[in-house]
């Protein structure tokens, strides 16, 4: 690819993994550059420094001249996740509604098994709930009050045995507060009243409320997502701030946008109030560039699978629109919050295969991760795993580092396979396309479900593979759940950071509050007003970061579901006050949804619907980013050798072929390559299987279809 | 490639058998969705299952086990019943547990699966349904006798037929429920879920070919059998015997007896339940299906805690031998509306209590699965009235929740639920409040319930509701059990939980006591007209003025209570989950003011304590003398503190701790104990409400020092010297 002229402006994204920091530089022109960095746990911003200056390094420039052109920076970090998961987030302490303190202990009774695998569900006599739970028992304090199903006051705030509870917590070591009290999404007024106290008093001391954070039915629920807020808001602030101050010190004069969970960027002044929305947030990026690519695939329907070493991503775009999860669930603890939905397994490269009790052959979910990693790495690792059946299928080569940066040992892989190919009395090489098999059938058994469950035929969709073992899957995905296609993306390894420089920014307010159609007018009064309150919240945080509101776009909608139901669809409403028939129309728009959800005649009206959430979302777009590939590459052709491949088909019992090997830096826009055929590009390998019609995209992406 | 056992090769296999458990599960999530009754949504108090073309059961899903493991009999009943008369497109329903339901609530729904016009698979789905109608909302028919003045049986009927819904039937169905609505969402609902799953299994059919599909299903059956007998193998032979009271029938206010001696000879498991009393008029009998689902739903975890939850394959390793006419093997017209959580229920915890003795026998993976005997029962309402609008309401509130049993490695889970239905949720109550005229004051975890034990049992939760926005007196139907004993016990010397109850309050002002700023939560905090405790079964009418209060029993707890690490006991204190007056008299630590353990006083009680046993503790004359040599080499441990020996005459029992030799390693070792017997009213206050003190702990103690290594529950009156165990060892081990 051509090389960023030294006048181009500039965008970058930088999203933190587990081990690596992927930082994407994006020229007007489209052309990219992208390096990775070694993640720095300790001081996240070291390692985006790191691939800052890498960056400049390779543009021949400084890293202040690179960040003076830079015209968007965004970020995903996993700061808040990681705080979450390794239990490092600030001591919070959690307010609640005498007689109910204890709801986030007691997490529903149904917290043990919550965001389990198949495996760990059914091993009943070791579950345990959340442990260490992410508020300890006490640190958590009842206040006095009591507010019923309506919003009237029936037990009125003790106002001074709250004060005294916040200021024993404060005393005792706590450093950041989350208040949940019931009800307090209809009249939110004990909240603020003890709020104010808390912020005159003790402002050092993060400060989330449940009115604030999600305002919507179910303290559980609510009470986790609050004190997560508050968990993670100290060092979520902290470090964003510090990202953005440095950054700026070195000249970059745009603001810092942060991915959001949702899907849209956030300044980071106000994602220090909602720090929640950061969890999670990194695989969105990847959701988000699928959908961005919907356009060049012509496909409305797109399940992305990102393939990494321990985990299997997997998000959905259907009907163009990205698919939100109802109820996310981290560490076992579920939460409310709008989120772009991501179903995770253990499953990836470095899965162990092993033979269990019954003599079954089985594939993960332990993984060999990073270190000692799969056997080939060759770094202690003797347990075979997916990666090293890849490697004695062909499907990797040990002249091909891994990612650009790990060399394979092929003898090692064997050895390991060996070990278990003993056990199983079957060729290496049959075990090896066997663990391959059953790893990609794992993942397409994921991706049936998250279908399914909706109601959606996977055979509808493509498959948009990326990470850094997704081109190595990509076809044999496809193939599983009947895809007439898969995408793999240029740059795949790193794709989540592009997936962010997609998107815009985005500010939402929802509030629980049911009604039942058909609407009195007194009702529709209401609804309306909410749904005014709600916009003029969002209005408001434009506003602060300084954004005209002419610029925002508005889009309203509400959950809906049948009156005994509880789950919901989400139907869009109109932009203007609702009248009657406005209403009778959204009822008709759930009806049609949900018989195509859930079938033909699945619906039943004598139920009659409710309307329980509604939404507001304020949208700024943002410049598209354009991508181009490079069209100026010679005709050079692009095979660099042939090795032996294992294939199986429908048709013939697995057998290696010998396959070219291409280049994938000299594949041209427009080419096409028919299978059996390998590419190596510098992050990742894609396979080409037998019967499999490769072709490039004038933006480096390779499509893979069945030949007819 | 390489075939397995069977004639499907080991990748196609393992691929198959995820496929075929994501599958049960998918179709359980869509019922969830789909389901308008909160006890779905919210307590997912439902199951699905996928069943062989004969009808036996591949996969259970992971909600309440029972509901599926009784499935293979609805759909052999089916097979039965209508023969040639099975066709594509066809759905049966029956909710009579003569032909597979567990009780008349659980209206199961199977479909055939057909692959060009071959039977291939069955699946199903049952669902507890909020009311089917009868004398009683909720249909917990407190105060009927038989199956006659329950409620309507049905016998399995053609719902769908090719296709079609036949309406006919549906408007029978829905005529007898107070619920009609919530009923039809539902059964919507199990149709639209397993047409997806057909779709789904047909799927699998196009890709692998038919042969291929009904092989797997073979092939899974046996990979389960294989691996469960190898389980099985490795244990000692024995028999090892639980014994269980149920009170109330629904009609009369007593205890009634079940019993089982579990033999485990080479690599099968024979379950004897001779001896269980005969069936009751009233309600808490159970069919042969509420049998099957009782053991089922416990030889799933314990047994198959990695493999699928194939019943058909577990039936195929296990004998069952049960006296037709029993309260846990009933026959028509036995009343069975209450069964699965009383004469089924019970059935489940004599497993539990057999197989945590029989593993204490085992190696060390089996030992991990040792395990107190944790809520099982039910403590429940269902409340029917009317708003002051006049619609009316009928709610089943599943707040109920006890905790788990004490584990070798750990405590039991607090406010656990039952291990039956591993995906019960406890609904929010912002939820509750939004759908019904009652307001919850609070719901927290109760002092006092948790069994004792070195890991303790979990708490059971406590929680008061009161009518708000109503006018209208509203009626209560209760069904509990565990309020006259204690529903949860101990192992390997641990202590039983506290009893269950529900409680009235009269008459209580809470208005008042509103206005003043205060939020009552315990009973203690009410000044009540009337305290008036409810009969385990039995209905009652709240006004606006009275308040319910119910509280769970804890978990029972695992080993010796005087061996509890103390810190952990003061950690409890502190955390308000154990009483300091607990701490001291189940545990013997004396903790502080500050809630710290005082060390030299917890030391020397614990001394006394033991000497206590040594000293009160009876030997009745039946006992046979203990002079064996105690010093071989350890053959296997024997739950917490005893252990098989290696000694010149063959293996010897006695205790590890002090080297006290018991005898014959084949004798019961509560034979050589010393017993201290204890009114389970000493044990914490709660168990002051029960209803009588008929019910006896026993705590068998080690005559050399004073270490607990059994504790049972008996009425005062039976042989303390009920069997625990007898090893069936060969001289030569």
């Amino acid at each position: 690819m051509d090389a960023i002229s030294d006048d181009e402006s500039l965008r970058i994204g930088v999203d933190i993994g587990g081990t690596f920091t992927d930082c994407v530089i994006l020229a007007e022109s489209g052309r990219r550059l992208t390096t990775k960095a070694l993640t720095t746990p300790d001081d996240p911003e070291n390692g985006v420094l790191d691939g800052l200056a890498s960056a400049s390094e390779t543009l021949s420039c400084s890293v202040p001249e690179l960040l003076t052109r830079t015209t968007a920076f965004v970020h995903g970090t996993t700061v808040g996740t990681n705080a979450l998961a390794q239990r490092r987030g600030a001591r919070t302490g959690l307010l609640m509604t005498r007689g109910h303190e204890q709801t986030i202990t007691i997490g529903r009774v149904r917290q043990k098994i919550m965001g389990l695998s198949e495996r760990e569900k059914t091993h009943i006599t070791h579950l345990s709930k959340a442990d260490p739970p992410i508020v300890a028992p006490e640190d958590i304090r009842a206040v006095t009050e009591r507010v019923d199903v309506n919003g009237n006051v029936v037990v009125a705030l003790d106002h001074n045995g709250a004060i005294a509870a916040v200021d024993e917590l404060v005393a005792s070591g706590i450093e950041a507060l989350a208040i949940c009290l019931l009800w307090s999404f209809v009249r939110p007024d004990h909240e603020r009243q003890i709020a104010e106290y808390v912020r005159a008093t003790h402002p050092d001391i993060y400060l989330s409320l449940s009115s604030e954070v999600a305002p919507l039915l179910g303290e559980y629920e609510r009470s986790v997502s609050t004190v997560f807020n508050s968990y993670i808001g100290p060092t979520v602030g902290d470090y964003l701030y510090r990202l953005e101050t440095q950054l700026k010190g070195q000249g970059m004069a745009c603001s810092l946008l942060v991915m959001q969970s949702n899907g849209g960027l956030s300044t980071v002044p106000a994602i220090r109030h909602r720090p929640l929305l950061t969890i999670d947030s990194g695989p969105a990026g990847g959701v988000l560039g699928g959908h961005f690519f919907s356009d060049t695939t012509d496909a409305r329907n797109i399940i992305c699978a990102d393939v990494g070493g321990t985990t299997f991503d997997v998000g959905l775009v259907f009907d163009d629109r990205v698919q939100m999860d109802p109820l996310p669930v981290i560490d076992q603890y579920a939460y409310l919050t709008p989120k772009i939905y991501i179903k995770s397994i253990g499953a990836g490269g470095g899965s162990i295969a092993w033979v269990d009790n019954g003599g079954s052959l089985r594939v993960g979910p332990h993984s060999a991760g990073a270190l000692p990693g799969p056997a080939c790495y060759g770094r202690g690792g003797t347990a075979p795993t997916v990666t090293d059946a890849h490697l004695v299928l062909g499907y990797l080569s040990d002249d091909h580092p891994l990612g650009g940066t790990v060399h394979l040992d092929r003898s090692a892989a064997e050895a390991a396979l060996a070990t278990v190919a003993e056990r199983l009395s079957m060729p290496v090489i049959d075990l090896a396309a066997g663990i391959a098999e059953i790893s990609s059938a794992q993942m397409a058994d994921l991706m049936r479900k998250v279908t399914v469950e909706r109601g959606l035929d996977p055979r509808g969709f493509i498959v948009f593979a990326y990470g850094g073992a997704g081109p190595v899957y990509a076809p044999f995905l496809a193939r599983q759940i009947g895809a007439r296609m898969a995408y793999v993306p240029s740059d795949s390894g790193m794709f989540s950071a592009l997936g962010m420089l997609t998107t815009d920014l985005i500010f939402q307010e929802e509030r629980s509050f049911r009604v039942r159609p058909p609407l009195a007018a007194a009702d529709i009064a209401a609804v309306n007003g909410t749904l005014e309150t709600l916009s003029a919240r969002v209005a408001e945080r434009f506003v602060a970061e300084g954004i005209p509101t002419d610029r925002v776009q508005l889009s309203r909608a509400v959950d809906m579901r049948f009156a005994m139901q509880v789950h919901e669809l989400d139907i869009d409403l109109p932009d203007s006050d609702l009248t009657e028939s406005d209403i009778a129309e959204t009822c008709s728009d759930f009806v049609a949804k949900y018989e195509q959800t859930y079938g033909e005649n699945s619906a039943y009206l004598e139920a009659g619907m409710e309307m329980v959430t509604f939404r507001v979302t304020g949208l700024v777009t943002l410049d598209r980013p354009t991508l181009s590939a490079d069209d100026t590459r010679g005709t050079a052709d692009s095979t660099i050798g042939e090795r032996q491949v294992y294939f199986t088909s429908a048709a013939a019992a697995g057998d290696f072929v010998v396959t070219q090997v291409h280049d994938g830096d000299r594949l041209r826009a427009g080419q096409a390559l028919h299978g059996p055929a390998i590419v190596q590009r510098l992050g990742d390998t894609v396979v080409v299987p037998p019967g499999t019609v490769m072709e490039v995209d004038n933006m480096g992406g390779l499509t893979l279809r069945q030949e007819d | 490639m390489a075939p397995a056992t069977g004639n499907v090769d080991v990748v196609t296999f393992e691929v198959l058998r995820h496929r075929l458990w994501e599958i049960n599960d998918e179709m359980a999530l869509l019922m969830g969705r789909i389901s308008g009754a909160p006890s779905v949504y919210e307590s997912g108090d439902f199951n699905t299952a996928i069943l062989t073309p004969e009808g036996r059961g591949l996969y259970a899903g992971v909600y309440v086990i029972r509901q599926a493991s009784a499935l293979d009999i609805v759909v052999q009943k089916v097979i039965e019943v209508f023969g040639d008369d099975i066709h594509d497109g066809d759905a049966f329903m029956t909710n009579d547990p003569w032909y597979g339901a567990l009780h008349a609530m659980d209206t199961a729904v199977v479909v055939p699966i057909f692959a060009d016009g071959e039977l291939v698979a069955w699946t199903g789905v049952v669902v507890h349904e909020l009311d089917v109608g009868g004398s009683r909302p909720g249909s917990w028919t407190v105060g009927a006798r038989d199956a006659y003045q329950e409620v309507m049986l049905i016998p399995p009927v053609k719902m769908v037929d090719q296709g079609k819904m036949r309406t006919d039937v549906e408007a029978m169905f829905l005529r007898n429920t107070r619920t009609p609505a919530i009923n039809a969402l539902n059964l919507r609902a199990k149709i639209v879920a397993q047409n997806m799953t057909g779709d789904r299994l047909r799927a699998i059919i196009e890709e692998y070919g038919k042969d291929t599909f009904l092989a797997v299903q073979e092939q899974i059956l046996d990979y389960v059998r294989r691996s469960i007998r190898q389980r099985i193998a490795d244990l000692p032979d024995g028999t090892w015997y639980a014994n269980a009271l149920l009170d109330h029938s629904g009609l009369e206010n007593d205890m009634y007896r079940l019993k089982l001696a579990l033999t485990k000879r080479g690599d099968r498991l024979e379950f004897d339940f001779t001896g269980t009393e005969e069936q009751v008029p009233g309600s808490v009998n159970c069919a042969y299906s509420g049998l099957i689902g009782g053991i089922l739903q416990v030889l799933f975890p314990l047994l198959c805690f990695d493999l699928p939850w194939s019943h058909g394959a577990v039936m195929d390793c296990i004998d069952i031998i049960s006296e037709e006419g029993t309260i846990n093997n009933a026959i028509f017209p036995a009343g069975t509306s209450m069964a699965t959580v009383n004469a089924c229920q019970s059935t489940g915890n004599l497993i539990w209590e057999a197989m945590a003795r029989m593993y204490g026998c085992g190696g060390d993976e089996l030992r991990e699965e040792v395990i107190g005997l944790g809520y099982g029962g039910v403590n429940m309402a269902v409340i029917a009235g009317r708003r002051n609008d006049d619609s009316t309401f009928v709610n089943m509130f599943t707040d109920s929740v006890g905790g788990g049993g004490g584990r070798s490695f750990g405590d039991g889970i607090d406010t656990c639920g039952n291990f039956i239905a591993p995906a019960y949720a406890i609904p929010n109550i912002e939820r509750t409040e939004s759908l019904h005229p009652l307001m919850c004051v609070y719901r927290r975890e109760r002092e006092e319930t948790a069994g004792a034990g070195i890991y303790r049992g979990g708490t059971g939760i406590e929680y008061m509701f009161i009518p708000y926005g109503t006018d209208h007196p509203m009626e209560a139907v209760y069904f509990s059990t565990g309020c006259g004993h204690m529903e949860t016990k101990g192992v390997a010397g641990g202590l039983p939980g506290s009893i269950q109850r529900n409680v009235v309050a009269r008459d209580i002002d809470i208005q008042g006591l509103f206005a003043a700023g205060t939020i009552p939560t315990a009973l203690a905090d009410l000044s009540p007209g009337e305290t008036d405790i409810v009969a385990a079964k039995d209905v009652r009418w709240l006004n606006p003025n009275d308040a319910w209060i119910c509280f769970c029993t804890g978990g029972g707890g695992y080993g010796d209570p005087l061996d509890r690490e103390p810190s952990r006991v003061a950690a409890d204190v502190r955390r308000r989950l154990c009483t300091q007056d607990e701490a001291r008299r189940l545990y013997g630590v004396i903790v502080d003011a500050e809630h710290l353990v005082d060390a030299p006083a917890t030391e020397t009680e614990r001394q006394a304590r033991r000497h206590m046993r040594l000293e009160t503790g009876r030997r009745p004359a039946t006992q046979l003398p203990a002079n064996v040599d105690f010093s071989g080499e350890e053959l296997f441990r024997v739950g917490s503190i005893l252990s098989v020996r290696a000694a010149e005459g063959g293996p010897v029992l006695g205790c590890r701790e002090c080297s006290h030799g018991f005898g014959p390693a084949g004798d019961d070792p509560r034979q050589y104990a010393v017993i201290v017997e204890t009114p389970i009213a000493d044990l914490n206050s709660l168990n002051a409400h029960a209803d009588s003190d008929d019910v006896v702990l026993h705590q068998y103690c080690c005559a050399g020092c004073g270490a607990l290594f059994s504790t049972d529950l008996h009425r005062r009156g039976e042989d303390p010297l009920m069997p625990e165990m007898h090893l069936a060892l060969n001289a030569a081990e």
